[in-house]
This record gives C-alpha cells, sequence and structure tokens, in this order.
C-alpha cells in the first residue's frame, strides 16, 4: 500500500518523532521506503488464517506468581544518576504545558 | 586489544576494572572456589547491561548511559569467574543485519576488513573472531548472533526462547529476542549455555525447565535423522554456500545420520511476518525513551512534548527511526487486524509447522545466511533487500527454537561460511549433538589470517 505524507505524519505523532524536523529528501525517502515494505509485507493477505489464534510468545510461559519479598531499593542517588538535569531528588524537564504562565 | 581496536569490535573497555576484576578471580581460586569460566576474557554486546560499563546500544539516545544493574546472564558469567573486557560494537538497538548502522562506525570483517562482519551482534563475533577475547555474548532477534557468526567464521548460538533471562538486556522484540554466546567451538557454547541458562525470577518469560547438565551437552550423540526443508534449497541458493551445506549433510551422514527432506510450506512469509512483530514489539519497547529520566535529551525542546519529538527524531538513527514507524503504523487503529494480528496469527501456522518437521526429524540443517559476507555499502539504500538477507535465521525466533551456527568452511574467496542446526524447543542436547558431530567431521575454523598475530 502507498502510504501517504498525512498517514506518515499521523503514524510519527503516535510514535512522538516529528519528521518535519527532518530533511525534506529524508522525509520522502522515509514515506518511499515504508510503502515500500508495507507492499513487501502486504503478502500476507495471502495466507489462509481462518481458524487461527494470534500467537504472543512462541513457547508457553510459565505461570505462577513470585514471592512477595521487599528487597532494598537502589536509592534516589543510584537511580537519578543519569538524569539530563535534577534538582534534588527531582528530574527537571521543561515545562509540560507549552506557551506563557507556570508549567505544572 | 590495540590490534583488535582496528576491526573496531570494541566501543567500551575498561582495562583497569577488566584486571582488578581478574585478581580478584584469581583470589576466588585460591581460596578454593570452583569456576568453571574462571578468568576468561569475554566481551558483552552493548544492549546488555553492565555494572560500571556503559550500555549505549550504539545509539547517541544512551549515549553515556550506566546502567543501574547488571544483566542476569552477565551477572551469572562473572559469577562463574569470567572477565568482562569490554563492551561490544552492535547495530543500533540491535536493528541491522551488517554493522553499519551503529554510532560508533563500522566494526570490520577480520577476514577481510571491507566486508561486513554481520549484525546485529557485530563487534561480539569480531571479538572472537579476531581471538581477542574467547568468548563473547550478543543478542538475537532475527539471526543477530548466527548471521554474524556465520559471516566471521565463529560458533553463534541462539538458546530456546525462555532459556535464557533477557533481564539487562535492552529490549527490542520481546518475544523474539534471546541472548547467546560466541566462541571458537562447540564446546566453549554449550559451556556458556549451561553457565547461563536457567529460571530467572527478574524475566518471568524464562522456563522452568531443567537445564541439560554440561557433560550431557558434551556427550550428546550425533544426530539420527536430519530434516532439509526443501524450500530453503531454492534455485537462486548462492552455489558456494550450498556446496558448504553438502559437505556438511555429508559429514552428518557420515556420523550415521539419513537424510531427510521436509517441509516448511510458509517459509517464504517468515521475513514479512518478522518484520511486522519485531517493529511492533521495537515501537512499544523503544516508547521509553524520551529523554526525560535517562539518556539522551535534546537541549532545544520548549515544552515536555517537545521534548518527547526532539528527543526522539535526533536521537534515534534512521534504521531504528524506520522500524518504530512500521511498528507503529501496524498496530494503529484501522490497520491493527490486517497487519499485527495478521501477523501473530501466520506465526501460529509458522510454529505448527516447525513441529510437524520435528515428528520427522531430530534437527534441521539449513545455511545460516544466503551468502558469505557482502561488501560495505552493497545493499545500498534499500532497506528491504537487507531485510530479506536473514530468511534462514528468522524461522528460528519465530517458533522460539534453539539454533546454532557452525563455520562449514570458506568460499573460494576466503570468506567463511557457517551451516545452521535448528531443533525443537528445550532440545539443546540434541542440537549440541548435532553441532559436535558437524564440528568432528568439518573441523574447527582457525582463527583468521589477519588476527593470527594476536596473544590468545
Amino acid at each position: 500500500m502507498s502510504v501517504t505524507l498525512e498517514t506518515l505524519k499521523h503514524t510519527a505523532e503516535l510514535a512522538r518523532l516529528d519528521l518535519s524536523l527532518l530533511p525534506t529528501e529524508e522525509q520522502n525517502r522515509l514515506a518511499e521506503q515504508m510503502s515500500r515494505i508495507l507492499a513487501f509485507v502486504d503478502q500476507l493477505s495471502e495466507v489462509d488464517v481462518e481458524g487461527e489464534e494470534p500467537m504472543t510468545h512462541p513457547i508457553p510461559l510459565p505461570t505462577g506468581l513470585a514471592e512477595d519479598v521487599a528487597v532494598p531499593a537502589p536509592g534516589a542517588a543510584v537511580m537519578l544518576a543519569n538524569a539530563p538535569a535534577r534538582s534534588g531528588d527531582e528530574i527537571v524537564v521543561p515545562r509540560v504545558l507549552d506557551g506563557g504562565g507556570e508549567g505544572g | 586489544m590495540e590490534a583488535t581496536a582496528s576491526f573496531g569490535a570494541f566501543v567500551h573497555v575498561d582495562r583497569d576494572r577488566a584486571l582488578a576484576d581478574a585478581r580478584a578471580v584469581d583470589a576466588r581460586v585460591a581460596s578454593g572456589e570452583l569456576l568453571p569460566l574462571a578468568g576468561v576474557p569475554v566481551a558483552v554486546k552493548d544492549n546488555l547491561c553492565t555494572e560500571g560499563l556503559e550500555t549505549s546500544c550504539a545509539s547517541k539516545m544512551l549515549g553515556g548511559f550506566v546502567a543501574t544493574y547488571e544483566a542476569t546472564a552477565v551477572a551469572r558469567l562473572r559469577a562463574a569467574g569470567a572477565v568482562v573486557i569490554g563492551k561490544t560494537n552492535m547495530d543500533e538497538f540491535a536493528m541491522g543485519s551488517s554493522g553499519e548502522t551503529s554510532v560508533f562506525g563500522r566494526a570490520l570483517n577480520p577476514w577481510d576488513t571491507e566486508r561486513v562482519p554481520g549484525g546485529s551482534s557485530s563487534g561480539s563475533a569480531v571479538a572472537v573472531s579476531s581471538r581477542a577475547v574467547l568468548a563473547s555474548l550478543g543478542s538475537d532477534t532475527g539471526g543477530s548472533i548466527r548471521q554474524p557468526a556465520s559471516f566471521c567464521g565463529v560458533v553463534g548460538f541462539k538458546p530456546t526462547y525462555g532459556r535464557i533471562s533477557r533481564r539487562g538486556l535492552v529490549a527490542f522484540a520481546s518475544s523474539l529476542d534471546q541472548i547467546g554466546p560466541f566462541t571458537t567451538d562447540v564446546a566453549d557454547a554449550a559451556l556458556l549455555f549451561s553457565v547461563m541458562a536457567g529460571q530467572d525470577g527478574g524475566d518471568m518469560t524464562t522456563s522452568d525447565a531443567p537445564v541439560p547438565a554440561l557433560d550431557e551437552l558434551l556427550n550428546a550423540p550425533a544426530p539420527l535423522r536430519v530434516g532439509v526443508p526443501k524450500e530453503y534449497l531454492a534455485e537462486g541458493l548462492n552455489h558456494e554456500v550450498r556446496a558448504r551445506l553438502d559437505a556438511a549433510l555429508d559429514a552428518l551422514k557420515a556420523e550415521g545420520a539419513e537424510i531427510v527432506e521436509v517441509s516448511l510450506p510458509h517459509s517464504k512469509y517468515a521475513v514479512a511476518t518478522y518484520y511486522i512483530l519485531a517493529s511492533a514489539e521495537a515501537s512499544s519497547n523503544l516508547a521509553r525513551f524520551d529523554g526525560v529520566r535517562y539518556g539522551h535529551r535534546d537541549a532545544n525542546a520548549t515544552s515536555l512534548i517537545d521534548t518527547y519529538r526532539r528527543t526522539r527524531t535526533f536521537g534515534f538513527g534512521a534504521e531504528v527511526r524506520r522500524r518504530i514507524m512500521l511498528g507503529t503504523f501496524v498496530l494503529s487503529a484501522g490497520y491493527y487486524d490486517a497487519y499485527y494480528q495478521r501477523a501473530q496469527k501466520v506465526r501460529s501456522v509458522f510454529v505448527r509447522e516447525f513441529q510437524a518437521a520435528f515428528r520427522q526429524c531430530d534437527v534441521l540443517l539449513t545455511p545460516t545466511a544466503p551468502t558469505a559476507a557482502f561488501k560495505f555499502g552493497e545493499h545500498g539504500d534499500d532497506p528491504l533487500t537487507m531485510y530479506l538477507a536473514d530468511i534462514y535465521t528468522i524461522p528460528a525466533n519465530l517458533a522460539g527454537l534453539p539454533a546454532i551456527s557452525v563455520p562449514a568452511g570458506l568460499t573460494a574467496g576466503g570468506l567463511p561460511v557457517g551451516v545452521q542446526v535448528l531443533a525443537a524447543p528445550f532440545a539443546e542436547k540434541t542440537l549440541f549433538g548435532a553441532a559436535l558431530a558437524l564440528e568432528r567431521r568439518l573441523g574447527k575454523m582457525a582463527a583468521p589470517p589477519a588476527a593470527s598475530g594476536e596473544k590468545s
């Protein structure tokens, strides 16, 4: 199937990507490649899947619950060591709401 | 280590830590501990979380990231006395078959540095091929251990899904990923498997199936019935790969096997099924990379949602972006049934066809890859051509089967070619019996000429 730029834009937004940040020829290339890949995977419509169950894992997973045991937590210092911006025990992020006023 | 650096295998190395770890192992041995891997230098793919060593998945998105815990598989190797030398190069977020998408630059095939080592576990294959280390860990979602093993002339093993814990493996496709070893011979692969395998409370997809003891694996008999899927021997199969496959079949016949033709009728749909499922799962797994808690954050974002968009658009490379887009699309409203759910149903068909095949034979023997290592840039700009190269390895991930690539000789041009053995789920003993039989007859692959100056 052929992927329209509209579909591409919608899909990108779902994935929190912004293709308009990329050069135009790259956006076009992505649209073209996705169209070709989707045309390729369209061959699955040939397969008779009548009565087949969708399979999430190839091997049946063991059931059963883990013991409910508390273990020591790594602590904020460890967990925040990779944070791009910190203030005390909090991660600092840009304002949640776009535009003027105090952020969340 | 310097010589290996010229093959681009390693991306993060902590020499001082490795030496300290080695001394600690010496102390443990001196105190009487019996360690199956005492002092063995190993390398770990950069998508496995390691303590004290960066885990970047060869991506800008995780540049500088140091994990807060260690992957279970790595911890088990260390507990057995292995010394982690460093992290190895890979395709970004394990998406690729050549090693060409790494943000660190390419790893080179030690047999011919103008050729790819394969991917996505490119550096791990190169590290063992060049004899910088005796063993390394990779991950395999659609062939990312087996294909580079074939291209680099080493053993590459992917266990049954659920054998080795994925805790600490940065997830690509959760129902397809498995961790496995690269080694210079089959016995070492069995050894590493026996050290790492076994249920882990930290990964609820691990199996409680008992792990065969090492001596059971090492003494496993040659297979009685070897199946060759007729769909895999299409006319276009490269004649040099075919020649190595025939040599492997002769080897197993010499060991007493009967060769049986089997059929996997839906084989041709494997690549399409895989790319829908793997991309869908990847789009979900990679949603966590948002620039908030760790990893890369775009400095020019003006709001939180802008942070997500800019961080992700610039933090991921083109192949990763492409797969996230594909995966998001096939999961989206209006397309989910026709693509994702349909692919899940086709997956059931594959599993049944393999079950039927394994009623007729003990193992399947197939090529690992359609060709020997190709040249850098040979697949040009077309992702599809690259995807189609995974045709022999993908089915084992879809069906969760154990699979191993064993070196089967060289092409006329001196490039390694591997052959692949598949067995039924949890039949690692049968699998290793076949792999050992092949190695007995075909011989172990020597180090490449370029690496023969290396100290072991």
